[in-house]
């Protein structure tokens, strides 16, 4: 049992333009990777499954599965439709069961008719081929047979799925998912139309005892009255068995509401406190930034204000500017002498030290040179000489202002400020930037602390605009809760009801069979115990072997799971399978504990359904293995390297065949096409460790996304 | 799964013998294709025949009616 995909082909499918021969994937067991970044054809790839399995399509517009049919106009290519020529668009699947091949194909022919195309019905066409002879299959019932071998209808949702949607197909509450996947991998599809039919048998039999016993039963009143007794109360048994099923449906799905809401709302209150850790993060964050600025305009205040900044430093030109300004003053004056004794002979020079005017008066009054100590009488030449010098002209200083001077002057001014300051200003300019460094850290880890806020807060399933989400979650779960203990309220009601009914039955039973004129009752009476007794032993022979399959899975999820978290620094708990009364199979991740673990991000939780697909997908029943291809369409998204690289190394023993449409291991720079660890999977596969396929996907020619043509090179 | 597995997996049930008094030798006997010495076995292998190959509920009930002689 089982199937291998061999090879899928497309023709002027979306991006895979051009022939079948010219789209062809060819494929192995093992791991068969696409790799490709966005709109480079995966889940066009996908989609191509989708038509030849389902008549489907997944719309990526839409965002929602839609029927081939309507779709065929969007699903041609456009590169086909913009040359204008009628053409086919079809996809090829070719897969083998271990006895036969068959090449299974859809197609419809695109004719232009003016502006408009028009679109011929579809084509299915279906080739076997056993032991070298092919035989074309014409038979529609048998071409559906054959189409459903590729992946039987009840192992698709787990074998075909998209990442994105995974949790609406693992939906592992549903009493019509996990219930109905095990009874098919149990293959108990029969036991179950058993178990049906023993409940109208038991209505048969019970029937036709109480037809036996009204006909045998003698006509008086009170046994009259017995048997209107029973047959009304039987008939409120059989309505009420009825009321009991729709009930339980009901209860079923406030329950299934209940356990998807529940997940919703345990992270909503996590998603609420990282919200407000994250507010007061970010407030933190920018009351920092808004120290480091103060402490930044401080240090410019004081650089700029009354303080030469530009003279920081430069200590020593100032007494080398003192010392050349006296020279410079010194060899002036001398200058402007010599020039004048040059024009003037007359001019008296004096000596330095020279007396000064008073002094040269009292020598004139005194009649006596104080410079030599001789008498200089009134008169005389020495007296008249002390009074030329008195008389001689006095020149004003220099008209041209020493503007240098008055600029040196002030410079050295401010700069002796700086200077005696310089030390101080440097020291405070150094305090301020060690204050400013140790902000800049604060703020550093502030901003690190917000990233791992924020990654928990994602993992969590947050985002800036779910908080009115929230709200309404919380009411559709409090609904949920609600009808829930008003459906168990009823249907205990109910089945006590049932039950004292039936006791007050068998109380007729007695009084009526004690007054029987026919001892053949009795056969009556035990064949309809025995068909009720089979009835019991048909359901518990299906109760137990789904929960043999039941402890299948749970044993094998949970080594999946390990095996998926291996490396993963954060303990992920032990899956746990709980089997409710109504027939519902709960899945759970408990601690060490047993405690519910709870506030696991979204990449633990996709590992929880991934795990559980694995299981699904290899487990074996009896001499049975559900060897069917996984084909998945962007499995990773919201996982790391780590779980990546986990998954190549177990899919290949957990799939006999896995096609797998993937982006993480794309990178549209590299001459490759691929990232670090899409090399490192590729050198893996080329070593041997991981069998399978590699193909990438490529643009040839950068174009409008609707006329974009989709390449493939084949690594592996 | 088989009828004859059904059938195996039905009479391996605990309880099954105080609910039908049917004896160990005929349980460990018991197979599809041969017929049983207790009419509760024939009982039970018409149920699984009937819900194997579609037969109608009605039909189901009148065969084990007459295997029980009623």
């Amino acid at each position: 049992m089982g199937t291998l995909i061999k090879s899928i082909a497309f023709q002027n499918f979306y991006n895979y333009f051009g022939t079948l021969k010219d789209n062809t994937f060819t494929f192995t067991s093992g791991i068969n990777i696409i790799s490709a970044d966005n709109n480079m054809g995966k889940s066009k790839f996908y989609n191509g499954i989708l038509w030849i399995l389902k008549d489907q399509v997944y719309d990526s517009d839409l965002k929602m599965i839609q029927s081939a049919g309507a779709s065929f106009i969007k699903m041609a290519s456009s590169k086909a439709k913009s040359m204008g020529e009628p053409f086919t668009m079809a996809v090829m699947i070719e897969y083998s069961n271990g006895q036969r091949v068959y090449e299974v194909s859809k197609s419809v022919r695109f004719n232009k008719s003016g502006d408009k195309w028009e679109v011929s019905g579809q084509t299915v066409d279906i080739v076997e081929t056993s032991h070298g002879s092919t035989t074309p299959i014409y038979d529609t019932s048998q071409q559906t047979r054959i189409i459903e071998e590729i992946i039987p209808t009840q192992l698709r949702e787990y074998a075909l799925l998209q990442g994105e949607s995974m949790e609406k197909i693992v939906d592992l509450s549903s009493k019509d998912g996990l219930q109905k996947t095990i009874e098919t991998l149990a293959d108990i599809g029969d036991i179950v139309k058993i178990k049906t039919n023993c409940l109208t048998l038991s209505r048969l039999a019970r029937s036709l005892y109480n037809d036996q016993q009204a006909s045998n039963t003698q006509r008086s009143n009170r046994s009259k009255e017995l048997l209107d007794e029973k047959a009304t109360l039987d008939d409120r048994i059989n309505n009420h068995e009825v009321q009991l099923e729709n009930l339980n449906n009901d209860l079923s799905i406030a329950k299934e509401t209940k356990e998807r809401y529940e997940a919703l709302i345990e992270n909503a209150s996590s998603r609420e406190s990282y919200r407000s850790a994250i507010r007061e993060v970010d407030a933190e964050i920018q009351r920092l930034k808004e120290t480091k600025q103060l402490k930044e305009a401080a240090i410019t205040a004081k650089l700029y204000s009354d303080r030469p900044w530009l003279l920081i430093g430069h200590g020593d030109s100032i007494s080398t500017f003192v010392a050349k300004r006296d020279e410079l003053v010194t060899a002036r004056a001398l200058k402007m002498a010599q020039k004048k004794v040059l024009e003037d002979p007359s001019t008296i020079l004096l000596p330095e030290g020279s007396p000064d005017v008073p002094s040269l008066r009292r020598m004139l009054k005194l009649e006596r040179c104080e410079v030599c100590g001789r008498p200089a009488p009134k008169g005389t030449e020495p007296w008249l000489s002390i009074q030329r010098l008195i008389e001689r002209p006095k020149e004003n200083a220099p008209k041209t202002a020493n503007d240098f001077s008055r600029f040196f002057s002030d410079i050295q001014i401010s700069a002796g400020g700086v200077e005696c300051d310089n030390n101080k200003l440097l020291e405070s300019v150094a305090s301020y930037r060690d204050e400013i460094r140790a902000i800049n850290e604060a703020i550093d880890k502030k901003r690190e602390e917000l990233a791992d806020v924020q990654a928990r807060f994602i993992n969590v399933g947050g985002n800036t605009n779910d908080e009115s989400k929230d709200k309404s979650n919380l009411s559709e779960f409090q609904l949920a809760n609600r009808n829930i203990e008003k459906y168990t309220a009823e249907i205990a009601r109910i089945k006590e009801a049932i039950g004292r009914w039936k006791t007050r039955i068998e109380q007729i039973d007695a009084e009526l069979n004690a007054n029987s004129t026919d001892s053949s009752i009795q056969r009556y009476q035990d064949f309809r115990d025995l068909v009720l007794c089979v009835e019991r032993l048909v359901d518990s022979a299906k109760e137990r072997i789904f929960d043999r399959i039941l402890d299948e899975l749970r044993k094998d999820a949970n080594e999946k799971y390990k095996d998926l978290l291996k490396g993963n620094p954060v303990e992920g708990g032990t899956l746990t399978f709980d089997k409710q009364s109504d027939g519902t199979v709960h899945v759970s991740i408990k601690n060490a504990e047993n405690g519910e673990l709870t506030g696991l991000g979204t990449g633990f939780q996709r590992m929880k359904q991934l795990s559980i697909i694995m299981a699904i997908i290899s487990t074996k029943v009896g001499d049975n293995r559900f060897d069917y291809p996984f084909i998945s369409d962007a499995p990773f998204s919201e996982f790391g390297d780590n779980f990546i690289k986990n998954f190549f190394r177990i899919a290949p023993n957990v799939f006999t065949q896995s096609i797998i449409m993937v982006k993480d291991l794309y990178d549209v720079d590299a001459p490759s096409n691929m990232n670090p660890l899409g090399e490192e999977i590729y050198n893996r596969m080329k070593r041997g460790e991981i069998p399978g396929t590699f193909y990438i996907n490529y643009i040839e020619e950068r174009s409008d996304v609707t006329s974009l043509v989709t390449k493939t090179k084949k690594y592996i | 799964m088989r009828p004859d597995d059904i059938l195996k997996e039905i009479l391996s049930d605990p309880e099954l013998e105080s609910l039908l008094q049917i004896d160990r030798d005929s349980i460990q006997t018991a197979r599809m294709d041969v017929p049983s010495a207790d009419p509760n076995i024939e009982v039970i292998k018409s149920v699984i025949r009937g819900g194997y190959n579609g037969l109608s509920p009605q039909q189901t009930f009148n065969e084990i009616k007459a295997i029980k002689k009623i």
